[in-house]
């Protein structure tokens, strides 16, 4: 049976770093404040005129490079917040990298969506209908957010994070042979942008821009997201014949430490099993867990052998997990978040 | 074995620090300086020590320890 294998890795985050004391003078809340809430410390933040392709690009090449390959059949962008309406970006990304023709579509399942573009990559490869894909998690909330919001102003930063897959076999270190993932619609209010859809658009109002801000409810996100992320992780690792206790590193989505700290409460593990790089990116959205990769790579705390669970939660609901045994890959230089 | 107020006052201990005097079940919340977010971890805390699930509307109305601990009793009971 063919399987897809992960064999290469990398980020991007736009220069301009925001650090809490400037987004705190502006909303009138401190560095401590935003610290203790949510372990965020600063964030990477898009200049004007720069986009989700402009950071999915760069961490596109980023990976192939560290794959040691120039190109792959398929792109799969998982984002939220895409350069246009219509089209998808993902085309244009995969032109950019010079794979004119390559199959290339956006996935949106926001915050988890790194982990449904994963799944979706494999399937593309277990199908064969690739040989090899690049998955690519790219976001620019600072586009949805309101200026104004001192609550979720601070939680939410830029970035691009991307994988390749290639086809291998369910034994090879690397390999993706479990997936878990999920939605709930009921509570598409919990974290949303209401404007600018067809919703909205097909009632002929003009886009009203308050509504193009993103809103967010706090607690309920909280709750969904801890017990979610840990239903999930357990349904993954039960899939893949493995024990909670097996699990080396938990890459979770990085929304607010406090979340990750109560995910790993709840599979009765650790904290020393947490990788996070949230005190200096913030919530990336669908980057976050191939940023955090690569950070934890640099690290050291992902190690080559290691049982590595990947597990996240976003808007939709949405949440997805996936467990595998840490394959040899090779970071490019200067792979790091300062 | 401990009783209840002494399970719920190991989980609040873990979550925020307890005045040097201690607490009883007639003390405020309040003067402990609890959050949202810190109600929400005592809430999965309480869970997790009782083995049971805990409303998160219930955990609004709270006020004292002494209502943690009715709320988690509420819980736990059959009915």
């Amino acid at each position: 049976m063919t399987a897809a294998v992960l064999s290469g890795l990398g980020g991007w985050l736009p220069p301009r770093v925001v650090t809490n004391e400037e987004v705190g003078r502006e909303l009138g809340v401190t560095d401590e404040w935003i610290r203790r809430r949510t372990g965020i410390g600063r964030r990477h933040v898009c200049d004007p005129g720069t986009s989700t392709s402009d950071l999915a690009v760069r961490a596109g090449a980023r990976a192939l490079s560290s794959a040691g390959v120039e190109a792959t059949d398929a792109v799969v962008l998982a984002t939220a917040t895409p350069d246009h309406q219509i089209p998808g970006t993902a085309p244009a990304v995969a032109a950019r990298l010079g794979m004119t023709g390559a199959i290339a579509f956006d996935v949106n399942a926001v915050c988890t969506g790194f982990v449904y573009a994963l799944a979706t990559g494999t399937a593309l490869v277990r199908g064969g209908l690739a040989e090899s894909v690049l998955v690519i998690g790219a976001d620019t909330f600072s586009t949805v957010l309101d200026p104004a919001d001192p609550v979720v102003r601070p939680l939410f930063g830029d970035g691009a994070g991307a994988v390749v897959l290639r086809a291998g076999t369910p034994e090879e270190p690397g390999a993706l042979n479990a997936f878990d993932l999920g939605s709930d619609g009921r509570h598409e209010d919990f974290i949303i942008v209401p404007s600018g859809g067809s919703r909205q658009r097909s009632g002929g109002r003009p886009t009203d821009p308050v509504g193009s801000y993103m809103t967010m409810r706090g607690r309920e996100v909280f709750r969904a997201a801890v017990s979610r992320m840990a239903e999930s992780s357990r349904t993954v690792l039960a899939e893949a014949g493995r024990d909670v206790t097996s699990v080396d590193r938990v890459v979770g989505h990085q929304a607010n430490i406090r979340i990750l700290r109560a995910v790993a409460d709840r599979l009765e593990l650790p904290e020393d099993r947490l990788i996070s790089n949230i005190d200096r990116v913030g919530n990336t959205s669908a980057a976050s867990i191939p940023l955090a990769l690569a950070d934890g790579l640099a690290e050291g705390g992902v190690k080559e052998g290691a049982t590595v669970l990947l597990t996240a939660f976003g808007a939709g609901l949405t949440w997805g997990s996936t467990v595998l045994e840490w394959p040899e890959i090779l970071l490019n230089e200067g792979e790091m978040t300062p | 074995m401990s009783t209840n107020l002494e399970r719920v006052r190991k989980v609040l201990a873990g979550h925020c620090e307890l005045p040097p005097q201690g607490i009883d079940a007639q003390t405020s919340l309040v003067a402990l300086d609890l959050d949202s977010l810190t109600m929400m971890e005592i809430g999965f805390g309480l869970e997790r020590e009782f083995r049971t699930s805990v409303d998160d509307d219930a955990l609004s109305d709270v006020t004292t320890v002494g209502d943690l601990v009715r709320i988690v009793e509420s819980c736990l009971s059959p009915g």
